[in-house]
């Protein structure tokens, strides 16, 4: 045998038995169906898969979180990327599901249509317009999504500076963020509560200008949630703690370099990556489960009535940290407890 | 067969489904709210409509006010649908220069999925009622349209020459020779087009109105109501019933001639 025919016979049976490791560790490692939804935020969810060890992720991506809340609850999935308003909902309706780790948060902004002339953060000039438009008889077209983040937060912000959004202005729901840019365009709304990427296109496009970050409640900028069901956690913990590690991995990651992030956005919307970019300013990775925001929310959604009973008792009780502090190695009070 | 016994065979699928639902529902299989058994369905109805306990929240007492704003715009994109399917269809099955410059056209644009012209028609009319009538219009308008076109090319050519050789000009045959014989194939398209009508009016109902069924089954959906979901959904399956059934009474009276000749005829 040749020297180059047993470097190579050697090089091949390592790259083989490389490979059998590999493919048995990989049939030992149990499967988990996550889902996320399409948004801005939800989207690096995709590379979950890769980032995780000992435990086989299929990601699956939904239209929207309401798709995902019910494949997961209905047991289509085992773990879900949801908002805080997901979770709340699903409590009020009965349905087991358990808070194990954050993921983003942010995304919301208040912008204002072309004919408003308001610098950003000038709540007594907004105010002074309202009471401008009400005399006239002309309430002022506030638009959001119902029962989404942003609605939660716009609600929040405005109530905080003393706008009530049922008297006060004219509320439109407008259900799908994508039609907001054309209605702020066509004139038929004044401001807008909608969620990136949405409004970094219409700050760009020059269609609405940036009039406020809605976080100053009591909601924060809570957004994103990652949940799982009971059975889930009493029949697969370790795969649910993996999981969890690496969505941990997935906020470390983002936080560090956002290029993965612009990638994943302009691959699964076809995105201007410009705009992605622009995007991710108003986005904070975080896997911290905040607990009293969380409550917040809950009472929120009530005096809403977007839910119809006090789940705060729930809220609480199922938010799970064990995952997030077996795999971050921090105790639950500096996760957000 | 008495009435009676007719009205019974008609009930018992509908009565097995119900009987075995409400089974299922009550099994504990799956999460009561995730699959609400008809009995807690027909209670949050009943609050829809009558409004006697808040059971569907802020929709308690508005199912009329919804099922008026969703019959409204069913109405309005239906009725244009109407009007434009069938003068163009006949207008592309009698005039041979119509169907060259037109038709190609309207073919291509016919597999077009109506869901797909929701961005357009934000930026053409934008929201509430006008993009959500143009959205029914759509889903309405060319199941209307192939069945004219279809009518009037399957027009008996023998009455046809009868009637020129007794000197119709061709106004006259095409209003008393060509439209009564396509008038089948036509009803044939408005009974289509009317369910395609109130199935389109979930999806326009999804673009920023505040009211109708459709409205209600989404926003329901996003608070996980899944009993107003199908509240809604049973709603609209009865409406457009009513409004197949009213059709059907028309198509009776408009085709009085076919009456003891078609199979239809020998129904009861």
């Amino acid at each position: 045998m040749t020297f180059r025919s047993l470097t190579l016979t050697t090089v091949t049976a390592a790259f083989l038995a490389l490979s059998a490791a590999a493919t048995a560790q990989a049939a030992d490692a149990e499967k988990l169906k996550l889902g996320f939804a399409k948004c801005a935020h939800c989207l690096p969810m995709a590379l979950t898969p890769e980032l995780a060890k000992g435990v086989e992720i299929e990601a699956i991506n939904f239209n929207s979180g309401n798709d995902v809340l019910t494949a997961l609850v209905s047991k289509s999935i085992d773990m879900a990327q949801v908002t805080y308003l997901h979770y709340i909902t699903a409590l009020d309706k009965g349905f087991d599901v358990v808070a194990v780790s954050g993921q983003v948060n942010g995304g919301s902004e208040i912008v204002v249509g072309k004919g408003i002339t308001l610098k950003a953060d000038d709540w007594d000039g907004l105010k002074t317009l309202i009471a401008e438009r009400k005399e006239k008889g002309e309430p002022l077209r506030v638009a959001a999504s119902r029962g989404n983040a942003q609605d939660i937060h716009m609600r929040g912000a405005l109530q905080k500076h003393g706008i009530n959004v049922n008297k006060d202005v004219q509320f439109i729901n407008i259900p799908n963020p994508s039609d907001h840019a054309a209605a702020l365009q066509r004139g038929e709304v004044d401001v807008i509560c909608t969620v990136e990427p949405f409004a970094s296109q219409i700050r760009q496009t020059g269609v609405g200008t940036h009039f406020a970050l809605p976080y100053d409640q009591a909601a924060g900028n809570l957004t994103n949630l990652i949940v799982t069901r009971s059975d889930v956690i009493k029949d697969h913990p370790k795969a649910v703690e993996a999981t969890v590690g690496s969505v941990v991995a997935l906020v470390d990651k983002l936080k560090s370099d956002q290029t993965v992030w612009v990638d994943v956005i302009n691959k699964y919307t076809g995105m201007d990556k410009a705009v992605a970019a622009e995007a991710l300013k108003n986005a904070s990775p975080d896997y911290a489960i905040h607990k009293d925001s969380t409550l917040a929310i809950a009472t929120m959604m009530r005096e809403l009535k977007y839910i119809s009973n006090d789940v705060t008792a729930a809220a609480e009780k199922n938010l799970n940290y064990t995952f997030l502090e077996a795999v971050t190695k921090k105790p639950k009070s500096e996760l957000g407890f | 067969m008495t009435a009676l016994s007719k009205s019974w065979e008609r009930a018992v699928v509908p009565l097995f489904i119900l009987a075995a639902w409400e089974a299922f529902s009550r099994s504990g299989f799956l999460p009561a709210a995730l699959l609400p058994a008809p009995s807690v369905v027909l209670h949050t109805w009943g609050d829809w409509i009558f409004g006697f306990d808040e059971t569907s929240q802020g929709n308690t007492g508005r199912w009329l006010a919804d099922a008026l704003s969703s019959a409204t715009r069913v109405a309005a994109g239906y009725g244009i649908a109407v009007v434009s399917g069938v003068l163009l269809g006949i207008a592309i099955g009698w005039w041979r220069w119509v169907e060259r410059t037109v038709e190609p056209t309207l073919q291509m644009l016919r597999p077009v999925p109506p869901v797909s012209w929701i961005p357009l028609a934000i930026i053409w009319f934008g929201i509430a009622n006008k993009p959500a009538i143009f959205l029914v219009f759509l889903g309405a308008f060319f199941p209307i349209l192939m069945n004219t076109i279809h009518g009037v090319k399957t027009a008996d050519r023998n009455l046809i020459r009868a009637a020129s050789m007794m000197g119709a000009t061709e106004q006259q045959l095409l209003r008393h020779v060509v439209f009564p014989a396509a008038l089948p194939s036509i009803f044939a398209g408005l009974r289509i087009g009317i369910g395609a009508a109130w199935m389109l009016t979930v999806t326009a109902e999804m673009v920023a109105v505040k009211s109708g069924l459709g409205y209600v089954l989404w926003d329901s959906y996003y608070f996980l109501r899944y009993d107003l979901v199908l509240a809604a959904m049973a709603s609209i399956g009865l409406l457009g019933y009513a409004t197949d059934a009213l059709i059907k009474v028309l198509m009776s009276a408009a085709l009085h001639w076919q009456h003891g000749s078609t199979l239809q005829s020998r129904e009861g």
